[in-house]
């Protein structure tokens, strides 16, 4: 039995599905890039170190706050510059924004027609008027924080190498604190919705990667965890994963040792869950009683629970910075760190999809030699064509709508993003 | 009750960001679905294109053969097609590889370089009549809302040809970049972005293209005081502005 999907709608970019059923339970399955490619990697060579957190940041438009500071990060450690922890604590609200930014925008509009079989994201939004409103003021809440902090919504335009260029207003500030606590409220009502969603029955073990930080739930630093030894730092890490070229494929895949691995909302909770708090923590237990949960499209209830974290950390990271008591000097960036001499830097961050990789090589004049980026679907991907492999025979007893709709359901928890993976 | 008006949103290869800054739109754009059908979006609908649009907007540049028909057909099925956004407009920050050798701009990226497609990037109007334009690395949601209302009216949509300086907190003051010796392109660029970049931490690189009209001779000259033709050149790259600009010079 073959199955052609030509495009899979309600994900970031084109992705087109390819299948084949054979005898028993096995079955070949590929899916395929129809993006073009960029080349954002090598445009990068030969510009000045501080276009790569502004080039990269269009390598998405989902998730361009995690390319930029991922940028900035890597750059800074390439250029030895250290950022005060008033900088960080920003940052790490950025991310934030960013995760409800992308789960909000996935989760809502690009997963939930799924459950409810339908086809036109419009209808459901209609029917479902006050989770709709719920799920566009998350959005909303997130592009506001973005704003105060970042400059803007989509592609900042306040962060920079060092710092920010502009000292957050503080009665700004607390406005985010105030509208988080009422949103935290909606956003727990909302996580109903998702909790009793009828999520296939799946499971395949797999390895689950993701970025450990000893003190809290973190996304923007901490050392790389896999299941199989103690989370290391991430240059040492780096050497571990490898990007699997071929011809006509626009994404270098993702391997660890050897073989596929997961990325993203589930590996962050298989392997942080106990550092969660607050609300998030409890919706964690509830839902997460085993250990390791291998059912890929928990990623998306994992995502819902990711949302409830960062709403309450903002308010939470926002007390800390204004007691912090920073001044202009801690948060403000001074201009040229053009090097000394050649230099090597890597950055990594949790984006929406899974830990993001920017890699770079400065030469003496402040010019970039070498620039590689690895994205988290670029690194899933091939765990989503194994889990497909495994998922097919399953649904060779459907009718055919059903069963596309079953591969398109597992595609989309995955929430793939296309731009990102190609670059 | 009138008829609904039929809008496609198609995606070329890009970032994507143009619609999903209008998503910031939120409960507004939804509201507007009482009068668009949005027939094609990828991100609402699992369903194939109707035979004709109304209004197609285009964001991206394409890259593969295939990019380049789903453009040729839009503009085939619709009564207007709109450039949403840098990239369609002007090329995008993966125009840059133009201005360089682009064939060793794959090498640097690919192992398999001679299996990836790797046309020279340019705007939308270079392949297809381009009836309007909205600009922007992302789009400004308002405007792009303010023309969606204009021609849901049955007005021609039209931007105000001012500079970016125009609502820039630093203009005229000692924080303006020029005043520092700094490149900055607000004066020339097509304002109505709110300027955000030279309003935080960034000089303005003319995502939104130049104004009408702008005096390229004029702008040299004020940035050749501080900045070398390469400097200058370099900054044009970013947002695909370099080959209007030498055009705009060549046109004089």
């Amino acid at each position: 039995m073959k199955i052609n999907i030509d495009q899979v709608a309600k994900i970031e970019g084109h992705l087109g599905f390819m299948g084949h059923i054979l005898e028993g339970d096995v079955a070949k399955a590929r899916v395929e890039v129809h993006e073009g490619a960029r080349l954002i990697e090598g445009i990068l060579v030969g510009r000045r170190y501080d276009d790569a957190p502004l080039i990269t940041s269009r390598i998405c438009g989902v998730c361009p706050i995690v390319h930029n500071i991922c940028s900035l990060k890597s750059m800074e450690d390439a250029l030895g510059v250290e950022v005060s922890e008033g900088v960080k604590i920003l940052r790490k609200i950025l991310l934030m924004s960013q995760m409800l930014q992308s789960h909000s925008l996935h989760l809502f509009f690009l997963v939930l027609p799924d459950y409810f079989k339908e086809d036109e994201t419009i209808k459901l939004t209609k029917e479902m008027e006050k989770e709709t409103e719920q799920a566009l003021r998350i959005r909303a809440f997130s592009d506001k924080v973005a704003e105060v902090i970042g400059g803007r919504a989509i592609h900042l335009t306040n962060t920079k190498i060092g710092g920010f260029g502009r000292f957050p207003d503080r009665k700004e500030l607390q406005e985010l604190q105030e509208e988080s606590r009422e949103l935290l409220l909606e956003a727990v009502t909302l996580a109903e919705v998702f909790k009793d969603l009828s999520y296939p029955d799946f499971s395949r073990k797999t390895e689950f990667i993701s970025i450990t930080n000893s003190e809290e739930y973190d996304f923007y630093e901490g050392k790389i965890n896999a299941s199989d030894e103690e989370p290391i730092d991430v240059n040492m890490f780096l050497p571990r994963i490898k990007e699997m070229e071929s011809p006509f494929d626009v994404v270098k895949r993702g391997q660890y040792k050897g073989d596929s691995y997961m990325v993203g909302s589930l590996a962050r909770i298989n392997n942080n869950k106990n550092d969660l708090k607050g609300e998030a923590k409890k919706l964690a237990e509830a839902f997460f009683k085993e250990d390791i949960s291998y059912n890929t499209f928990h990623n998306i209830y994992a995502q819902m629970i990711e949302v409830i974290y960062c709403i309450e950390s903002i308010d939470n990271l926002i007390e800390k910075f204004i007691k912090g008591g920073y001044l202009e000097e801690d948060i403000i960036a001074k201009d040229d760190f053009t090097p000394k001499e050649d230099c090597w830097g890597v950055g990594a961050v949790e984006a929406p999809r899974g830990t993001l990789f920017h890699i770079y090589n400065v030469g003496s004049d402040g010019n970039i030699k070498k620039g590689d980026v690895i994205s988290p679907t670029a690194q899933f991907l091939q765990n989503l064509e194994n889990d497909l492999k495994v998922f097919l025979p399953d649904l060779k007893n459907m009718d055919k709508e059903e069963r596309e709709r079953k591969i398109k359901m597992m595609v989309r928890a995955y929430d793939p993003c296309i731009s990102c993976a190609t670059h | 009750m009138s008829k609904k008006i039929k809008i496609g949103m198609i995606s070329l290869t890009s970032c994507e960001g143009c619609r999903i800054a209008i998503l910031k739109l939120g409960k507004r754009i939804l509201d507007l679905s009482d009068k668009i059908d949005f027939s094609e979006c990828s991100y609402l609908e699992d369903t194939p294109w109707p035979d004709n649009f109304d209004i197609v907007f285009i964001e991206g540049t394409p890259i593969t053969k295939r990019e380049l028909g789903v453009l040729k057909e839009a503009r085939r099925r619709s009564k207007k097609l709109i450039a949403l956004g840098n990239c369609a407009a002007l090329g995008g920050v993966q125009e840059i590889k133009n201005y360089h050798n682009k064939e060793e701009v794959l090498r640097k990226t690919y192992k398999y370089y001679n299996s990836i497609e790797n046309p020279e990037i340019k705007g939308i109007k270079e392949f297809v009549d381009v009836d309007f334009t909205i600009p922007g690395c992302p789009i400004n949601s308002e405007e792009f809302l303010e023309v969606v209302t204009k021609i849901l009216n049955g007005e021609d949509p039209k931007i105000l040809q001012v500079p970016v300086c125009k609502d820039c907190p630093r203009a005229g003051s000692e924080r303006c970049f020029l005043n520092q010796n700094k490149i900055c392109f607000g004066p020339w660029t097509l304002g109505g972005c709110g300027s955000p970049c030279p309003g935080n931490a960034l000089p303005c690189l003319a995502c939104r293209g130049f104004r009408e009209g702008v005096n390229v001779d004029m702008m040299e000259k004020t940035l050749e005081k501080f900045a070398t033709k390469e400097e200058i050149e370099n900054r044009l790259e970013v947002f695909g502005l370099l080959d209007e600009y030498k055009k705009l010079k060549n046109k004089k």
